[in-house]
């Protein structure tokens, strides 16, 4: 089930309040234990995503892996297969 | 990509195909790259140990049994791979910092064990495996929010939605996330602090 807060805190935390829900969210939050524990929960769950998420330019790094393991391949005898 | 489409390329690769494996890089490069790159926080070093942990798995692919296990199989390497890496950089200078992001309970930049490496691995493995979980269109929208920092609107825009509509899947999305995640968040928590 979601909070409904949960919404208005992920803006919050992602800053895509207009600045008077801002400040609004922002009062509460110091005013109301729960709300700042629940800020604190999502905070970590987006902390986590970030983690698990880089953002990438990914094509460029797969063209690099595949363009260095064809090289390899085709040098079995290379020394630094294995580097 | 089915797995039935994978088995095949695995067992194309078997058979010698250097172009079936090199299609099933191309296929399983995308999130080995982020893992280790989240892991390493190096994009030169995650491509690196990349490239070495998919060369390995070409050289043991004749005695893989199981073809279905390639993934499984390639992701263990992987893991080895980059712990070794952290292991070389540690021993020849400055400490790596890459635990440091993470949130000050579970990090001291200033002592980086082995355990602590697994703890990060973990939290990296554990989330990316609960994002997987996702239905693809919820999961969909997460990734191109975190992975390609698009914004609500581009998101709008990319998948042919309202923004009502990303909201609702982001929402959900991080709804059904939350609890898993802080479950496992609060186990890493007191591995680290049983160490400190």
């Amino acid at each position: 089930m979601n909070n409904p807060d949960d919404d208005a805190l992920w803006d919050y935390m992602e800053g895509l309040l207009r600045p008077r829900e801002h400040a609004i969210i922002a009062k509460r939050i110091q005013e109301e234990p729960a709300l700042e524990r629940r800020l604190e929960e999502l905070r970590v769950v987006h902390q986590l995503i970030d983690l698990a998420s880089p953002p990438l330019d990914i094509d460029k790094s797969i063209e690099r892996v595949v363009s260095g393991i064809r090289k390899k391949l085709q040098n079995p005898k290379n020394p630094e297969t294995d580097t | 990509m089915t797995p039935e489409e994978e088995m095949k390329l695995v067992t194309g690769c078997q058979s010698g195909s250097e172009e079936a494996f090199c299609d099933l890089v191309r296929f399983m490069a995308p999130p080995l790259i982020r893992f280790l790159y989240a892991f390493l926080n190096d994009i030169d070093a995650a491509e690196e140990v990349a490239q070495l942990s998919f060369l390995r798995a070409h050289r043991g692919m004749a005695r893989l049994r199981e073809p279905r296990r390639f993934r499984a199989w390639l992701w263990r390497i992987a893991r080895y791979a980059a712990l070794d890496r952290i292991r070389q950089e540690n021993r020849r200078g400055p400490k790596h910092d890459s635990f440091n992001e993470i949130g000050e309970s579970w990090a001291d930049e200033n002592l980086v064990l082995p355990e602590e490496e697994l703890v990060r691995m973990d939290m990296i493995e554990t989330t990316r495996k609960a994002i997987d979980q996702l239905p693809p269109e919820i999961a969909k929208v997460l990734r191109l929010r975190y992975e390609k920092e698009l914004t609500y609107r581009e998101l709008a825009e990319e998948l042919g939605l309202t923004l009502f509509q990303v909201k609702a899947r982001l929402a959900r999305a991080r709804n059904e996330l939350r609890p898993k995640l802080l479950k496992a968040a609060s186990g890493w928590e007191q591995f680290c602090d049983e160490q400190s």
